[in-house]
């Protein structure tokens, strides 16, 4: 996509409100550049899809009452929105006093390419995806943290240091530190 | 130690870093494993191959939200570029003392218009997304827009025969303020109601009132169904039908008030779909000038392949497939349509143009109007009929199968 074109389906309902100002278009194209790793993130930790739906929305609502504040790159941009995202969740889980468990029914687990063939390999390989976002919901802040922006943000190091304001050496230690302790507890869980 | 530590988390960043980006890339090709890292590295690919499946609904869902939040805080005096047409009825009512500050801020919002249209190259999209704009913020709080059309209908069926020419009066009221509601009423040639609709209420419900015919003695009152009705009952659909009925709803063939623009708009502007039986909309756009100068764009919008469909009294609606190409003549001033052109071809060699010029435009008072446009009366003893939307996806699926029957279209007329 150029960088002046909008998102023809979202076209319209931006210019109800600005009218396709440049700001406004580089909204939306920030926007679509976003909302999967956004969701992603969002979604593996709350408890059910209509909870994610609202946070997502108040997610790109924050984002879009403070886009003045936007970094002048695209890149930048959508680490400034997963910070936004990491806030939204933090003030959630704070109102709400408590972490439910997260439930992630198998469909909403994308069928893995490989296993499409053979529906029990599929249906195996998504109960062990679905464990795995179980077994992170049972991290500390930190590590969770970690492996929600590496794995369902899709972040490199540099991308999550930028976004939890660390330096890329923590977030390696952090990374490293957290699949060791993943790895114990598979094992433990008899994987 | 420590050091040896950091050497493996670098280590392992890198690895990952590298998995991640091709993920992100869509790049599902092998990765190679780092055999120092060892477990580790192959729980960080099976990690990095999890995704989750975003609901279908939700990037439309989310920025509808934003954008409508944005309105509600957005104030009046920063609304749409139609208005500037508007400045000398201002000037008639306003106090003295409020022409100085609103001229510069008109001439402020004229220099940036100017400016905004030159800078940004206008496409066919971004003008039927500004006429939907307009539209969208047309009345003020006490007010609706009465728009009377003149239309003039051609046709021709080579297979029938049959040919004729049909001439008539549309009349529109259209309230946007907050809600969106409209009404019609569409007048034959010699004074009589062909037919007449009113959208609105908290369902959004349209309902539309046929007057006795032939084929209906005692006419009709159409309840049809409301959008969330339609979404609904495609959910009964299998799920490899889904997208096709679901495109064909979001091109707003049925929930948008019947004649207004915003049918329109929506369809051209919202279309991307390239679903093999219901192939994507095409616009193109041009700009001219009228007689007196005037500039407008003239925005083609062809379609291939679209469902067409009459509802019946009697049991299921008919549906058909149709070629159609249509040219909305738009000011460049104001965004809103003067002139549209539309053909129409069907499967059986029968071909329509119909031409709707605008006569007149004006905003009513409400509180001045000796009654509702939006609520009327019809004849006791009009049968209603509440149709059903599975019924109609489901014609809607024949006919783009070809499995449909070919029976009576347009018996309501």
């Amino acid at each position: 996509m150029a960088s002046g074109d909008v998102p023809v389906s979202l076209s319209w309902q931006l210019t109800r409100a600005e009218d396709l100002s440049p700001d406004a278009v580089r909204f939306a194209r920030i926007y679509e550049n976003s909302l999967r790793h956004v969701y992603s993130f969002i979604r593996a930790q709350v408890h059910d899809i209509s909870t994610a739906e609202e946070l997502v929305g108040r997610v790109y609502l924050k984002a879009y009452q403070h886009r003045a504040k936007l970094p002048a790159s695209d890149e930048e941009a959508v680490f400034w929105i997963l910070r936004v995202a990491r806030t939204t969740l933090i003030d959630y889980f704070r109102v709400e006093g408590r972490r439910e468990a997260v439930s992630v029914p198998l469909e909403e687990i994308a069928v893995p390419p490989h296993g499409a063939a053979n529906p029990e390999v599929q249906y195996l390989e998504q109960q062990r995806r679905r464990s795995l976002i179980g077994f992170i919901n049972e991290f500390e802040d930190d590590a969770r943290e970690v492996l929600l922006l590496k794995f369902f943000a899709q972040r490199t190091n540099r991308e999550i240091a930028a976004i939890l304001h660390l330096s890329e050496g923590a977030v390696s230690m952090r990374l490293l530190r957290a699949l060791r302790t993943l790895r114990v507890r598979l094992t433990e869980a008899g994987w | 130690m420590m050091h040896s530590k950091k050497k493996q988390a670098r280590r392992l960043s890198e690895y990952v870093d590298s998995v991640i980006t091709r993920a992100r890339a869509e790049d599902t090709g092998p990765c190679d494993n780092d055999p120092a890292l060892g477990e580790l590295a192959v729980l960080a690919s099976k990690l990095s191959e999890v995704r989750l499946v975003m609901p279908e609904q939700l990037p439309q869902d989310v920025f509808r939200r934003v954008a409508r939040e944005r309105i509600a805080e957005e104030p009046r005096v920063n609304g749409p570029l139609w208005r500037m047409s508007r400045v000398s009825s201002i000037f008639d009512w306003r106090p003295l003392k409020l022409q100085v500050p609103i001229g510069i801020a008109c001439a402020l919002i004229v220099a940036f218009t100017v400016w905004f249209s030159k800078a940004v190259p206008v496409s066919a999209a971004t003008v039927l997304a500004r006429s939907e704009t307009a539209l969208a913020s047309l009345t003020g709080p006490d007010e609706v827009l009465h728009r009377r059309w003149s239309t003039k209908t051609d046709s021709t069926c080579s297979s029938s025969g049959d040919a004729g020419v049909r001439t008539g009066i549309l009349d529109e009221w259209l309230e946007t303020n907050g809600r969106v509601r409209s009404a019609g009423r569409s007048i034959k040639a010699n004074g009589a109601l062909r037919w007449a609709y009113t959208t609105g209420g908290a369902e959004n419900r349209h309902l539309v009132y046929f007057p006795p015919s032939p084929s209906h003695p005692q006419g009709l009152l159409n309840i049809e169904p409301t959008r969330e009705e339609y979404y609904a009952a495609v959910q009964r659909f299998p799920a490899d039908r889904q997208p096709v009925l679901r495109a064909y709803l979001d091109r707003g063939y049925l929930v948008e008030p019947v004649v207004s623009d915003q049918q329109f708009n929506w369809r051209a502007i919202t279309d991307q779909t390239n679903i093999e039986k219901l192939p994507r909309v095409i616009l193109t756009m041009e700009k001219a000038n009228r007689e007196n100068g005037e500039a407008y764009y003239r925005v083609r919008i062809a379609e291939d392949r679209r469902p067409w469909f009459w509802w019946s009294a009697a049991g299921e609606p008919a549906v058909w497939l149709e070629h159609q190409e249509t040219v909305r003549f738009i000011s460049a001033g104001t965004y809103l349509s003067w002139r549209v052109e539309s053909k129409r071809q069907d499967d059986q060699g029968c071909w329509l143009t119909t031409t709707r010029e605008l006569v007149t435009e004006e905003r009513v008072s409400k509180s001045k109007a000796t009654s509702d446009v939006f609520a009327w009366t019809i004849p006791s003893g009009t049968p209603a009929r509440r149709q059903s939307a599975s019924q109609l996806l489901g014609a809607v699926l024949a006919a783009l199968d070809g499995t449909n029957p070919s029976g009576p279209r347009q018996s309501l007329e």
